[in-house]
């Protein structure tokens, strides 16, 4: 496209144009400029000469002004100095004023030629302004004489008057202590007091009142009031004069002197005196002081006119020097504006038309582009000013979006899938930046810690959560399980791994896992391990009672051993002491410990579940009524007994005895805990696992939390020395498991405790009623008819003892220390015909092998077992003696054995 | 053989005397006015006597009841017609009397040996503005008696640690007192009865107000501002009202508990007299407690008596900055309990000379010296003379309770702060101002607090109708403070 030819010899580019036209627009205001500025030049000058000529005289005129001013001032100030410094010192002031007031009205003469301008009357009036101060201050002098001599008839008049107090006050005082006597001690002395009184109190009222006149005249303002004070004064001092023969004698010359010097108050330097010329010095003063105002005041209005006609001089001038400016401005701002105009006009056609169009031209290729048209082209690519380089650019911007826009939507997709991970997770998680500040975080973990969404926002510091966390209760726990303080929860997380549990206070157990971030920061599992950690506790818990249950179980047996040797040796001791008393005593008291050791042995297996047990289907709401009387009967009448029995339950399957042992076990329990007197309540019903629940209540101080998970060990107990044995609850424990149930406790400090056994349901069918009540003591000891018996335990003595038993009994006895030895014998002896065998022997050949072994080899012998346990065997079948075994028992045990023994004719 | 000094006196009076004498022509009377008990009247009698037959003058002693005596001579002055010749009265009511009273001359004073009056009395009692005005005749101060035998009893000792935990000991504090009190208060003593803890007068002219002021003392008189007992002695603003005071009074009313039933009853005559029959664990009195318990004929308590001065305090009031100060020790404040009896010559006697050789007759070191020791004439030691020589006292008081009796009064007297008594015009409208409160108080009919501000309202107006620049002039002159510039 070719160009005009006026457009060839413009420069190229935008920035060059307008700096062209710019510069020819400055250049022609500055021309303008400079003709304005010569002429306020020309105009100064003009005001500086009337400046020159009117000034001074205006100066001189506000000096005078001024200086009549503060003098009228000072008049009020001099008639109010009260003493002669004050006095002195105003006088200093107008003096140096009236100097001040003849130099200028001097100097106002000589600059005021002028005719028309009234200068003759200000001298005039400045002398007789000098004159009448002058004079005003002297007669201010003499009122402060007069003022000086009343302040001092005032400091006398005080001093009289105190005088004259402590003349009249003791009498005065000591007259109506007298006369105030209800019952007068002296007559006489009564009516002297009562005599002297009156003309006392008189005497102290008229000196009171008389210088309360004083007081006034010195005050008084006017000549009336003055004349008044001092003829009411002298009346005061005739009615003293005619008291003073009443006055008592012993005050009336002190009291006399006294009024006599109060009265010279009325003479020449008395207070009167003095205040009357004070008074007339006061009027010659103010008369003074009015004709200075006035005179003030027209010296000031005089000087207040000269000083108009020089401003109005001035102002004058000042109004040309304006008129001037405004024209040379008027005149400046009309050029301006033609030249700003010129310069707008060929800026816009020769630069701003063009670069508007292109502009227009780009900005619509950007709007198609916004709206999506892909296509859209870049007009004016190809000039070679700026319109150019913006075009071109614009080009490489559109290609970028393009770019960016679909980067952008490959990591939406990415971030959303990210996200719905994060929200449906189980456990909660978090991110946290170096600044240990919440950067990101799931409602999950929201949901474990119990926090609103309200309690977090991005940036948000961890400590705080932390910190309403420990407000509500929350508390955490190192791996270790020592409990940390929840500020340090977030201490060291962006530099190492770190594993914490945190508990809720509702019980929520949470678990920590983090782990750093490479850029900084961490990120942060928090897992509910609630239900985990309890499933921990309950197995350490069964773990732990079944092993304490075996170590009991293994002790009683051993101890059970060792007793059945003490027994079986002082069973047959009976015999040989019954003739000495004091040994058959002994004897008897040794019997006596080991019976005892032997129920404490029997608890201990109650405990290990290896009791022998006589179950049978029992009515639990039955037992447990037939039961009241003898629990009311033991519990005292301070104990209350409820109960609330669930009707129709299913019976259970377990020994009445034993469950009976138990629930009065619990029941005096609980009679200890509540100091024997509250309420205990026996509850029955059926669980939904078919179970059925006997619960005990009791109303007393419960069981500490720390303490629940011991209350089943044996001889664990919170009774004090003495009182408890610490077996009942571990046989309840033991006594409940062996017969298939189990047991829990529920119990809060200061509320109470329940117990609750659970118990299976019996079967409809029931095993046989075989399992005999092999516990009962036979009554005789039936005798043997010399068979042979083979014996065996692994303990000598017990193996002594047994063998002598049996010889004691009529029976021929063959010992074996062990299953070797036994066989060995059994192979020996065909006469053999009962192995009595201890069940807990040294592998491999225990009781149960050894029977099992000899039945192999002699299938008609008969077997009984002996232990310190109970326990039912099955395998080979055979009867089984708790140790230790009571020569009776044994008796009836062989013989029942023998007797049944179908190779026995 | 007689001192020196003391035969240089005796030998200066009866010069003096044969002078006076020669002068009068020996068949004057002279007249005495004082108090109608024995208690300074009886001295006055016998004194009178003795210089009747000395001289050839008789003495005419005129006794009026206590409460008539400062009416009588008030009014005598009063009215001009007062005649006698020798007043014996109370140093406090010299501030009313002074206008009225003749100067002591210059060879009295010499005669009266004025370096012998121990400085306290000398200078409170005896002087009225810038003159010697009045001749002691007696030196008065409170201290404190204790049963020595209850407090050494070892059951008494063990019980008191057990309770207060400290020994039980002479107290040197108004609480620690007050411990003492309440601990023997009801407990039997000796006899079998059961003990007063100690006793105090509480009885209208029964001199209660003393003790009130020697309860206050230690409270109201801080070691750096002197002489603010009873005024501000700057503005003469009445300071009895103030805590110390309301302090005091609440004390000494607490301590009516631990007195005997009729405690309200007691004067201080009954106060010395009952603590002599072992009514009492302890008391407050003057001197004459310890002459009238202390000795056998008198006393049934005679040889188990110990002395202790007039109990102070760890807190005192500070006027100035109107707050409690702490103190390192409790501070004992020696309080001159009504000062003493003065004599005095009235200006209007027409026989002064002879008048005032009566009075040096009467108050001669000698026959000072054996009054001191006689419980019944009320007259306590006041010359340095009587405390200087024990014998007397030993034999009086044996040796233990004697040693125990002069070291508290010469401890008191010696103390580093000595208040005087209340002595301005009109000292007795003053002071039945504050009777008439006390009643009130004592009658559970106001408290101490009201009580105490009501005596202030009434001091001010006493205080302004008497001239308030004068009063204050003088109340600085009587507690020793020079005057204020004018």
């Amino acid at each position: 496209m070719s160009l005009p030819a006026w457009r060839r010899w413009l420069p190229v580019g935008i920035r060059r144009r307008l700096l062209l036209i710019l510069g020819l627009a400055a250049l022609a205001i500055g021309v303008a400029s400079t003709v304005a500025l010569l002429a306020l030049l020309q105009t100064r000058d003009e005001v500086g000469q009337v400046m020159a000529r009117e000034l001074p005289t205006s100066a001189a005129a506000l000096m005078l002004a001024r200086v009549s001013e503060r003098l009228q001032d000072r008049t009020p100030a001099l008639m109010a100095a009260r003493d002669a410094d004050a006095l002195q010192r105003q006088t200093e002031l107008i003096n140096r004023d009236l100097l001040t007031l003849a130099d200028e009205t001097e100097r106002l003469s000589r600059l005021v030629t002028d005719e028309g301008i009234g200068v003759d009357e200000i001298p005039h009036l400045a002398a007789r302004l000098s004159d009448n101060l002058r004079a005003l201050a002297d007669q201010l002098a003499v009122r402060a004489g007069y003022d000086g001599g009343l302040q001092r008839q005032r400091g006398r008049l005080v001093a009289l008057r105190e005088r004259v107090q402590q003349i009249l006050g003791p009498s005065i005082l000591a007259v109506a202590d007298v006369v105030g006597e209800s019952a007068p001690r002296d007559a006489d002395l009564f009516r002297r007091a009562a005599q002297a009184q009156g003309p006392l109190l008189e005497a102290e009222r008229l000196v009171g009142a008389a210088f309360g006149e004083l007081l006034l005249a010195a005050e008084a303002a006017t000549g009336d009031e003055l004349r008044i004070a001092r003829e009411t004064f002298a009346r005061r001092g005739h009615l003293l004069d005619d008291l003073m023969p009443r006055i008592p004698l012993g005050l009336r010359q002190e009291l006399a002197g006294a009024i006599a010097e109060l009265s010279d108050q009325a003479g020449d330097q008395g207070v009167f005196a003095l205040r009357d010329g004070e008074l007339a010095a006061i009027a010659k003063a103010d008369t003074l002081a009015a004709d200075s105002r006035n005179t003030a005041t027209r010296l000031k209005s005089q000087v207040d006119g000269l000083v108009h006609s020089a401003n109005a001089k001035i102002a004058r001038a000042a109004d040309a020097m304006g008129d001037a400016i405004l024209a040379n401005t008027l005149v400046f701002l009309a050029v301006s504006a033609a030249l700003v105009l010129l310069a707008t006009l060929l800026s816009y056609r020769f630069v701003v038309r063009d670069i508007s169009d292109n502009l227009r031209a780009v900005t619509g290729a950007m709007q198609r582009l916004a709206d999506g048209e892909r296509e859209a082209r870049v007009p004016a690519m190809q000039r070679r000013d700026e319109i150019g380089d913006l075009a071109r650019v614009f080009n490489v911007f559109k290609e970028n979006a393009f770019r960016m826009e679909r980067l952008d939507r490959q990591l939406s997709e990415k971030s959303s899938l990210l996200l719905a991970t994060f929200d449906s997770m189980n456990d909660g998680f978090t991110v946290c930046d170096a600044q240990d500040r919440l950067v990101a975080w799931n409602p999950r973990f929201l949901l474990l810690y119990g926090l609103s969404a309200d309690d977090v926002e991005p940036d948000l510091p961890l400590t705080r959560v932390h910190r309403l966390l420990a407000q509500r209760g929350t508390r955490a726990f190192a791996a270790l399980g020592e409990e940390i303080a929840m500020d340090s929860l977030a201490l060291g997380r962006g530099s190492m791994n770190r594993q914490y549990e945190v508990r809720c206070p509702n019980g929520r157990r949470v678990e920590l896992r983090s782990n750093p971030m490479p850029d900084g920061g961490y990120v942060t599992l928090h897992t509910d391990v609630t239900e985990s950690r309890a499933i921990d506790k309950q197995l350490r818990q069964a773990q732990k009672m079944e092993a304490v249950g075996q170590l009991t179980g293994g002790l009683a047996h051993d101890f059970n051993n060792i007793l059945a040797v003490i027994l079986g040796n002082l069973t047959p001791l009976e015999e040989s002491v019954r003739e000495t008393p004091e040994l058959h005593e002994r004897w008897q008291r040794a019997m006596g410990a080991a019976d005892r050791a032997a129920r404490q042995v029997e608890r201990l297996l109650a405990f290990s579940r290896r009791q022998r047990l006589q179950p049978e289907r029992i009515d639990v709401n039955a037992l447990l009524q037939g039961m009241i009387d003898l629990l009311e009967y033991s519990l005292g009448d301070s104990i209350r007994l409820e109960t609330a029995f669930e009707p129709d339950l299913p019976p259970v399957f377990v020994d009445p005895g034993q469950l009976e042992n138990a629930l009065m076990n619990l029941a005096l329990n609980a009679s200890d805990a509540m100091n024997g007197k509250g309420r205990i309540t026996f509850s029955t019903q059926r669980r939904d696992s078919g179970q059925i629940e006997i619960t005990v209540t009791d109303t007393g101080y419960g069981i500490a939390p720390e303490m629940m998970s011991q209350v089943f060990e044996p001889f664990f107990t919170t009774k004090a020395a003495g009182k408890g044995s610490g077996l009942g609850l571990s046989m309840v424990y033991g006594f409940v498991h062996q017969s298939g149930g189990d047991i829990g406790i529920d119990s809060e400090p200061g509320r109470g405790t329940s117990i609750s056994l659970r118990l299976p349901a019996a079967p409809a069918q029931l095993p046989s009623d075989a399992a005999a009540p092999a516990g009962d003591a036979p009554i005789a000891s039936p005798q043997g008819r010399g068979e042979t018996i083979l014996v065996v335990d692994d303990d000598p003595e017990l193996l002594q003892l047994s063998a002598e038993q049996l010889s004691r009994l009529g029976y021929r006895a063959i010992r074996a220390d062990g299953g070797e030895t036994a066989l060995a014998a059994l192979a020996q002896t065909p006469a053999i015909r009962l192995l009595y065998t201890d069940v807990a022997m040294p592998a491999p050949w225990d009781g149960v092998a050894l029977a099992r072994e000899a039945l192999q080899r002699r299938p008609d012998l008969a077997i009984l077992y002996t232990s310190g346990e109970m326990r039912e065997i099955v395998e080979p079948p055979g009867e089984l003696l708790r140790k230790p075994v009571q020569p009776e028992i044994l008796g009836a045990a062989l013989r029942r054995l023998l007797d049944s023994d179908p190779n026995d004719g | 053989m007689m001192f020196r000094p003391r035969r240089i006196f005796v030998i200066l009076v009866t010069f003096l005397l044969a002078a006076l004498c020669g002068n009068a022509g020996g068949a004057q009377t002279l007249r005495v006015l004082t108090r109608d008990t024995s208690a300074i009247g009886g001295p006055a009698v016998r004194h009178g006597r003795s210089f009747e037959t000395r001289t050839g003058t008789r003495v005419e002693v005129v006794q009026v009841p206590f409460e008539q005596l400062y009416d009588r001579i008030m009014l005598g002055f009063v009215t001009g017609r007062l005649d006698f010749d020798v007043l014996l009265i109370p140093s406090a009511w010299l501030a009313d009397f002074a206008p009225y009273l003749s100067r002591v001359p210059d060879k009295v004073l010499t005669a009266a040996r004025l370096d012998d009056i121990q400085p306290v009395y000398r200078n409170a009692l005896m002087r009225w503005g810038d003159h010697w005005m009045a001749l002691t005749i007696d030196g008065d101060l409170h201290l404190g008696a204790y049963r020595r035998d209850l407090f050494e009893d070892p059951a008494n000792r063990a019980a008191f640690q057990q309770r207060f935990g400290r020994p039980l000991a002479p107290p040197r504090s108004w609480r620690e007192y007050i411990d003492i009190a309440d601990f023997f208060s009801g407990r039997p003593g000796p006899q079998g009865k059961p003990l007063a803890g100690t006793l105090e007068a509480y009885a209208r002219n029964g001199q209660r107000i003393w003790y009130l002021f020697s309860h206050a003392a230690a409270y109201a008189n801080p070691p750096d501002h002197p002489g603010y007992m009873f005024f501000d002695p700057v503005s003469m603003q009445p300071e009895i009202d103030n805590p110390a005071w309301v302090r005091a009074l609440e004390e000494y009313l607490q301590l009516r508990r631990d007195g005997p039933a009729d405690a309200g009853r007691l004067d201080s005559e009954a106060v010395r007299t009952r603590f002599a029959a072992g009514a009492a664990a302890m008391d407050i009195d003057w001197a004459d407690t310890g002459v009238l318990a202390g000795d056998a004929r008198t006393s049934r308590i005679a040889g188990k008596l110990g002395f202790f001065p007039l109990p102070g305090s760890r807190e005192v009031w500070n006027p100035v900055s109107r707050e409690w100060q702490q103190l390192a020790a409790p501070r004992s404040v020696t309080f001159l309990a009504f000062g003493g009896w003065i004599a005095v010559v009235p200006a209007a006697s027409a026989q002064r000379d002879l008048a005032w050789s009566y009075v040096n007759w009467y108050a001669s070191p000698e026959h000072s010296a054996a009054d001191v020791l006689d419980g019944t004439t009320g007259i306590n030691p006041y010359r340095r003379s009587q405390l200087a020589d024990e014998a007397p006292w030993d034999r009086l008081l044996g040796k233990r309770q004697a040693a125990d009796y002069l070291a508290v009064l010469k401890s008191s007297l010696a103390a580093r702060q000595t208040v005087p008594d209340l002595r301005i015009p009109g000292y007795r409208a003053y002071i039945e101002a504050l009777e008439r409160q006390l009643d009130r108080v004592l009658a559970g009919a106001t408290t101490p607090q009201a009580g105490l501000s009501e005596t202030a309202r009434q001091w001010q107006a006493l205080t302004d109708r008497l001239g308030r620049n004068s009063q204050r002039r003088l109340y600085r002159q009587s507690m020793g403070l020079p005057a204020l510039p004018e």
